[in-house]
């Protein structure tokens, strides 16, 4: 038996403690070491539960608050709702508050009760002290030899206690960080890789021109004819529900990809080219406030911006300003919210790329002041971080940005009012401007040769040198005046350009004429009656795919005559523009996702 | 001494010894390390340009509440009417409980001039969630951050924040320039 | 450099900068009606300079602790020093800055060349152990507020068979060195995380460490001092250097009588009783078996320094750049499908992911050595302790053991001679023990006496 003391013997003291006295004063002791013990544990269960309550129910109740909040913000004229929600909040709040003035108060208390048990305890101690009466042998050899052993056998049984301890530490082994990426990628793909490929909206360059000239040139839904799969996008026959969107498939590879979206809502869709299978769904995250009463024009809708991809991720922007990277297997790589764009008919360029980099043409309506708040963004394809950014000082348009290479370099071209300008699409400086070109700027730009081809809508089809620099305002040149599309974007073959207007005419133009009025250059005009277009044309080879509203591809012979070689039904409503790559049509209607690919 | 034997002597020798290496060893480090210490005491601090508003700072702190707040940096506000770090997302213009994104309470708004308001952060009902610093820079110009405010902060050696913070943003700084503000012209 | 994190952090503070960093949605308004801007709200920080009060208040303390113990032999007095010690470095100063997490602060500035060690923080660590080399273990008996509130709740104390102090000890050691080699690759600061007594002084912290804090008070009502003895890796530094001391603790003032009355004062197993001769038989084999030991010890050093490199995985874990990696690392390969906010806040810096794996993998490296080398130093702690354990020391005197003495002073009321050389009226048992203690044996306690 050991004894503690905390005092001094003072020897001097000669008052004696009659036994019986002792005795009380000892019982005394502990009954207030036991009353203060028992307090201090009555004190330090309550702080258990208090603390119980603060990180498993508390949190509960708030994420419940947060929720009715947003019930609240759905339906704001739920007048009894509200004053739950306020009345729910004050009493959280309240709550928060109490408990830590219990936290802090209950501590000290708690504290206090200790010592009051322990000085209790001390006291009771030292009433009762008895000196020590060694016993036993006092030659203690027997003993010192076997606890010599013991302590031996002790001191190897926690090296094999650590032993055990290591074998189950050493079963999370080191991550090597080799990646395993097969044959290492490349950052970003060549130029002749994205030409093979239908990266972005209407194609490599966004020019609408095919390499692959081998696409089957007749298909018919109802029959069945050339058409290699097609994959239902409403739900039925245990397809996946897609949202709505407007914007056209991109293909990469195997790997078809399209996003869709409702005011709540914004997904990616990814496609097996060869099955049509539905691989994967990416949820897009938004960190959008919106403005009050925000709503979208229905024929723009919540997803008509079409997606870009360069074989590494797939990225997609929608009008809530949200971008994102998807990677192949769907997941985010990352995304961010560029603000709310304020767009007359609803945000819709779509994204294009330069090497690592997506461009976001992010064209939105003046301020209140009148100053413009559009821009030109370059993100890091890996990251999202801007790469470069370019105020525009222009307002809302609707075009696609292209990146087409004009003699030796690539050039950024945009079109919207007042201003169509050109990039270097490295840094993002400003190459050429052309000012003073007018109207709601929808139908994207093109180039062929070092022409830059500008639909100025409902007014004329311009044409401004590329190869040169700085203002070419005085350079533009008119091409065409009739006929011009408001939706659809031109095609080219370097010689000849197609047009198609939304209510059906269909026109060509000869490029190379040098003659005065612009009227000349027409070669044919064919007006196709109760049909509406609002998918881009297609050049794939020596023929021209037009796809009507109504799902009727029109196939045309590229030449100086009009030749309807076949029009091809698919009996559903046709907005976005179809996708070529090699031996296939990718078409995306309304319901459907199709494959047209000559069949055996 | 001469009585001892020789043994004893080279024991004690050897004693001293180590006993004079030990104390030079101690004394050798201890005074490099406090050569090398030429600037004064660190502080933790927010970097707000890593910080991603990730909602720890209020639960993790050793302290209740939290010794991180947030700050406003009046300079980059915008004062904007329809806040976007002091409402709900899409919620009513109206300063009501269920449109609030703070969960004390803690911002205050107050009308400066047409079409301008003055937000304002209560430092004693602050619990540092970081909510109204997402929504800031998902929308607004970012001026609402967070900051270790050192009248609390009791500046632990190993920061239990820190420890939790998933990107990298507590750093230590000087005890003489403390704060790491946005909007603010620092030298040093 | 694979800590070069928090020393580019700091390093991008001290050079002079501009820090303005916003994006500028809404340009700043300008006011018409001579509206002013308030300031950003930025308490002061508590001053550097109270430092030097602490080191002031530290140094004072060992002093009168030294003088109280070796000088005065009072017991009282190391119990009232020791109160207020508690009181200043545990509930005023919250257990912060303390000699025990200073070790980690030691360790960091070894492996981070950037990294600002605070002058506090090297004083603290360092004036414990020189007052050792002097006097002994005085900052545990008086000045440690840890053992200070573990002193305190000693009320039943019931002895530790020296085997299973032996045993338990050990851990001691593999958490120092746990503690070093997490500190010294810029891992994180083990003994300050999982400090179990801060939380009490504070009144508030992490739930779980507090109720560690409260299970050691706990198991201290009955174990002197089980944090100290078991787990306080600044005691183990203290007590190689304790067993060096100039003026080592006695438990008499000037000679042992041995009159067995200290025998079982000791609460923490540290008064050592006078050995008993040998047989000549038992010599031989404790001197095959001390061969042997003295054999296998390189052999224990080297499986304990293979076992600590292995552990390089779960070490390195520890390190925030290398449980990013590891995240990353995983995503990117499939195996998470959740983007963690780590993972944003990565792709956010535009950092390449071969720079973190590259710095990772450095890290890994570090973890590989520095864990052979704490394994090792385990090794040769277990061994030492074998082989100690296997050598008869010859003692003719109950004594105070160099390194496991505490220099709490208990002890010294127990012995007879203390109150003769006080002066006091000398007790029955001062001048005949032997009739003393068949007496107290007897049932007749000696009047007036009670320590």
């Amino acid at each position: 038996m050991t004894h503690d003391s905390t005092h001094d013997v003072n020897m001097n003291e000669t008052t004696q403690d009659a036994p019986n006295e002792v005795g009380t004063a000892t019982r005394a002791a502990q009954a207030a070491a036991a009353v203060a013990g028992l307090f201090a544990l009555v004190v330090a269960g309550l702080l258990v539960g208090n603390w119980v309550e603060m990180y498993f129910i508390f949190p509960r109740q708030e994420e419940r608050l947060v929720e009715m909040k947003q019930a609240v913000i759905a339906n704001p004229d739920d007048q009894q709702l509200v004053e739950r929600v306020r009345m729910i909040d004050l009493r959280l709040r309240e709550k928060r508050f109490r408990r830590q003035d219990f936290v802090q108060k209950g501590g000290y208390l708690l504290l206090g009760c200790v010592t009051v048990c322990l000085v209790a305890l001390r006291l009771a101690q030292w009433f009762q002290f008895r000196w020590p009466v060694p016993t036993g042998p006092a030659d203690a050899s027997a003993r010192q030899v076997r606890q010599g052993r013991l302590a031996r056998l002790a001191v190897t049984a926690a090296l094999v206690f650590v032993a055990v301890a290591w074998g189950v530490a050493v079963l999370w082994p080191l991550v090597r960080f080799d990646v395993d990426t097969g044959p290492t990628v490349a950052p970003f793909p060549t130029m002749e890789e994205v030409q093979a490929q239908w990266p972005t909206f209407r194609g490599p360059q966004g020019l609408g021109v095919s390499r692959h000239a081998n696409v089957p040139t007749e298909w018919d839904a109802a029959s069945g004819k050339n058409i290699a799969w097609k994959t239902p996008l409403d739900g039925e026959d245990g397809g996946i529900q897609t949202l709505p969107g407007f914007n056209s498939p991109v293909v990469w590879g195997d790997r078809i990809f399209f996003c869709g979206a409702t005011e709540q809502q914004r997904q990616v869709y990814c496609f097996d080219l060869e099955t049509g299978k539905a691989l994967w769904t990416a949820d897009i995250p938004t960190q959008a406030v919106l403005p009050e009463d925000w709503r979208l024009m229905e024929d723009t809708g919540y997803a008509a911006c079409t997606m870009a991809t360069d074989g590494r991720r797939a990225y997609a922007i929608f009008p809530t300003g949200d971008i994102a990277a998807v990677d192949l297997n769907g997941r985010v790589v990352w995304n961010r919210n560029l603000g709310v764009p304020d767009s007359a008919y609803g945000y819709a360029s779509s994204l294009t790329m330069y090497q690592d980099m997506v461009l976001v043409q992010f064209d939105q309506s003046e301020d209140d002041q009148g100053n413009p708040r559009s821009k030109m963004l370059a993100l890091d394809a890996g990251t999202g971080q801007t790469r470069w950014e370019q105020p525009r000082p222009v307002r809302d348009s609707w075009t696609s940005p292209v990146v087409a290479r004009v003699g030796d370099a690539w050039q950024l071209i945009t079109a919207a009012e007042p201003q169509a300008i050109a990039y270097d699409p490295a840094d993002g400086r400003v190459l050429w401007t052309a000012e003073e070109i007018m109207g709601d700027f929808a139908p994207s730009p093109i180039v062929v040769g070092n022409l830059a081809l500008i639909v100025e809508v409902y007014n004329r089809l311009i044409g401004i040198p590329a190869n040169q620099t700085g203002d070419l305002s005085q350079e533009m040149t008119t091409i065409a005046e009739d006929n011009l599309p408001d939706i659809t974007s031109p095609v080219s073959n370097g010689t000849l350009l197609w047009m198609i207007a939304t209510e059906g005419v269909l026109s060509c133009w000869d490029l190379t004429a040098t003659v005065e009025d612009p009227a000349e250059c027409m070669l044919y005009d064919h007006e196709y009656r109760r049909e509406s277009f609002y998918a881009s044309p297609v050049l794939a080879g020596d023929r021209l795919y037009v796809l009507g509203a109504k799902g009727t591809m029109h196939v045309i012979d590229a030449g100086r005559e009009f030749k309807e070689l076949a029009a091809c039904p698919l009996d559903d409503a046709c907005h976005a523009s179809p996708a070529f790559v090699d031996e296939r049509i990718i078409i995306r209607s309304a319901r459907f996702l199709w494959c047209i690919k000559a069949q055996p | 001494m001469t009585d001892e034997p020789p043994k004893m002597d080279r024991r004690r020798f050897c004693g001293q010894s180590v006993w004079g290496l030990c104390l030079a060893g101690i004394g050798g480090l201890s005074g490099y390390l406090l050569g090398r210490t030429r600037q004064p005491e660190t502080r933790w601090q927010i970097d707000p340009t890593k910080c991603i508003a990730c909602g720890n700072c209020a639960t993790y702190c050793v302290l209740e509440p939290s010794a991180v707040k947030c700050v406003q940096a009046y300079k980059i506000c915008a004062y904007c009417d329809f806040c976007p770090g002091f409402l709900e997302p899409g919620a009513r213009l109206d300063t009501g409980a269920e449109n609030e994104l703070c969960p004390t309470g803690a911002i205050t708004r107050h009308f400066v001039e047409e079409p301008y308001f003055e937000y304002n952060i209560l430092d004693e009902l602050c619990i540092g969630c970081g909510k109204c610093v997402k929504g800031c820079e998902a929308f607004g110009n970012a001026s609402l951050f967070l900051q270790v405010h050192h009248d609390r902060c009791v500046n632990c050696n190993e920061c239990a924040i820190a420890a939790a913070c998933p990107s990298d943003a507590f750093v230590r700084v000087p005890v003489d320039r403390p704060y790491l503000l946005k909007g603010v012209e620092e030298h040093a | 450099m694979s800590r070069g994190v928090l020393a580019i952090a700091v390093l991008a503070v001290l050079v002079p900068c501009t820090v303005t960093w916003a994006i500028e949605r809404f340009p700043p308004p300008d006011f018409e009606s001579g509206y002013e801007m308030p300031p950003t709200q930025a308490p002061d920080a508590r001053p550097g300079v109270w430092q030097y009060l602490d080191v002031a208040v530290l140094l004072a303390a060992l002093s009168v602790a030294a003088w109280l113990v070796h000088r005065l032999r009072s017991r009282r007095g190391v119990f009232l020093l020791m109160l207020f010690c508690l009181a200043y470095f545990g509930f005023w100063r919250k257990g912060c800055v303390c000699p025990i997490g200073a070790i980690g602060n030691i360790a960091w500035a070894a492996g981070d060349p950037n990294y600002v060690v605070p002058i506090a923080a090297v004083l603290f660590f360092a004036l414990p152990l020189v007052f050792a080399l002097f006097f002994g273990r005085v900052f545990c008996a008086a000045v440690c507020p840890f053992g200070a509130i573990q002193d305190l709740v000693l009320v039943r104390p019931i002895m530790i068979p020296t085997w299973l102090e032996a045993a338990l000890r050990l851990g001691a050691y593999v958490y120092l060195s746990a503690a070093v080699l997490l500190a010294f690759t810029g891992s994180m600061l083990l003994i300050c995380r999982y400090d179990p007594f801060v939380p009490i002084f504070r009144l508030g912290g992490s739930f779980n460490i507090f109720v560690l804090g409260a299970a050691f008070l706990v198991v201290g009502l009955f174990i002197g001092r089980p944090y100290c003895r078991f787990l306080c890796p600044y005691g183990v530094i203290l007590r190689a250097l304790s067993r060096l001391s100039r003026h080592r603790v006695t438990i008499t003032p000037d000679e042992c009588i041995r009159c067995r009355l200290c025998e079982d004062s000791c609460p923490f197993g540290a008064i050592e009783p006078p050995t008993a001769e040998w047989s000549e038989a038992d010599y031989k084999v404790d001197k095959r078996r001390l061969a042997l030991l003295l054999l296998a010890a390189p052999v224990l050093v080297g499986v304990l320094a293979w076992g600590g490199a292995a552990l390089a995985g779960p070490l390195s874990r520890t390190h925030r750049q290398v449980r990013l990696a590891d995240e990353v690392f995983l995503f990117d390969a499939g195996k998470i499908t959740e983007i963690t906010d780590p993972i944003k806040a990565f792709r956010r810096t535009g950092r390449l992911t071969e720079d973190l794996y590259a710095e990772a993998r450095a890290i890994q490296n570090e973890f590989r050595w520095g864990g052979a080398l704490a394994g090792g130093f385990v090794g040769l702690v277990a061994a030492g302790s074998l082989v100690g354990l296997s050598i008869r020391w010859r003692r003719n005197d109950y004594t105070a053991h160099a390194g496991g003495c505490l220099a709490c002073a208990r002890c010294f009321a127990y012995c007879p001679r203390h109150h003769v050389h006080k002066g006091h009226a000398a007790p029955a048992h001062a001048i005949a023990p032997d009739r003393f203690i068949l007496a107290n044996a007897q049932g007749a306690a000696p009047e007036g006496t009670r320590p």
